[in-house]
């Protein structure tokens, strides 16, 4: 299976050799140069998973992940970043990111991360509707 | 807290702002090389099966020669900022110092998508003052700029001088009501308004504000 993955970053020539790279391994791969635009795209097609960069002009990426958040819950958001503290790791995850990597980050470690995201994303899918299955049984059976 | 007090803390504030912001910068060009370097990698794979893309290999090293001269370049910046610090006073170009601001803090400036245009000096514009804190004065205007044009995402810097005064204008078309009226009213703000001897005017009709020395240096 290869994962459908959104890269998000204002960084042109990162984001043009990170999806090369990606791409040579298998993933399918989106790219977008700002949070706005990465909203829009999300409305068009269905995502695994976000890579997306942390500090970019406009909206930056606390706001790009609640924004995402809000719209596609289910979507896993993994962030990268030039400096990662404590502080801003703890307030991404509590805000919903899957994960956090400082830049420069290895690109096998990113798809290790990317594919662990993707299989939470269909676990939690799956007991979703493991979940309204037992509902719709349980509304029956009562 | 003493007025010089706050002044301290408000330099370093400014210092770690700048800092962080080429840091991170400079992790972006590193970003970008590690990348590079893993696509040699990849190519180097696929030269073993005898895919090598020479337009490609030019293009890894061309883009990894744009790094580190763009990587060189904020380090320059970093390193004249570092140096602003070496004398308490000295004779400073307002004009140069606006644009040596401007290029420090561009990637700051570049996340508020505002767009600056400098109109020239007519003449020299230079006043005896301490190079960092007029640094740090001068971005504090940029960013009060930049905040305040949000609506328009243009700000306009100009020079004036006559026999009196000389000054530097921040202009942005269009303006919230009552910006001008938090504009520089914290503690820190004051303290380097007293410390440059400088008075700021406020024009809330033309969306614009000046920082201005008396002309008697």
């Amino acid at each position: 299976m290869s994962e459908n993955v959104l890269l998000v970053d204002d960084e042109k020539d990162f984001l043009e050799i990170m999806a090369q790279r990606m791409e040579a391994r298998g993933f399918k791969i989106t790219t977008a140069e700002s949070a706005a635009q990465a909203l829009s795209v999300i409305d068009t097609k269905p995502f695994d998973a976000i890579v997306m960069d942390f500090q970019m002009p406009g909206m930056d990426g606390m706001e790009a992940l609640k924004a995402i958040k809000a719209k596609s819950p289910e979507l896993q958001i993994i962030l990268l970043t030039g400096y990662a503290t404590v502080e801003k790791t703890v307030e991404a995850i509590k805000a919903g990111a899957s994960d956090f990597l400082e830049k420069p980050a290895d690109i096998e470690v990113l798809a290790e991360k990317i594919k662990k995201a993707t299989a939470d994303k269909h676990l939690h899918i799956e007991k979703q509707t493991e979940e309204r299955v037992n509902d719709i049984l349980q509304r029956f059976g009562g | 807290m003493k007025e010089n007090d706050i002044l301290t803390q408000e330099g370093f504030h400014f210092f770690g702002k700048m800092s962080a912001s080429a840091t991170h910068e400079i992790k972006n060009t590193l970003a970008i090389i590690n990348e590079n370097i893993g696509l040699m990698d990849d190519l180097s794979m696929m030269a073993q099966d005898g895919m090598l893309s020479i337009e490609q290999i030019n293009r890894v090293s061309k883009n990894i020669k744009n790094q580190v001269q763009r990587s060189n370049n904020i380090l320059q910046k970093l390193n004249k900022f570092s140096h602003s610090v070496d004398l308490s006073k000295q004779m400073a170009d307002v004009e140069t110092t606006v644009k040596f601001t401007l290029e420090l803090a561009s990637r700051l400036i570049e996340m508020y998508e505002v767009t600056i245009k400098i109109i020239p000096a007519p003449s020299h514009i230079g006043v005896n003052a301490n190079q960092f804190f007029l640094e740090n004065m001068i971005w504090k205007a940029v960013e009060a700029a930049c905040q305040g044009a949000h609506q328009e995402k243009k700000v306009t810097v100009s020079f004036k001088q006559d026999s009196e005064t000389l000054s530097v204008w921040f202009s942005m078309g269009s303006i919230d009501d009552g910006f001008m009226d938090n504009l520089f009213m914290a503690d820190e703000d004051k303290a380097l308004i007293e410390y440059l001897d400088i008075v700021v005017e406020k024009n809330q009709e033309n969306c614009s504000f000046g920082l201005v020395w008396s002309n008697r240096n």
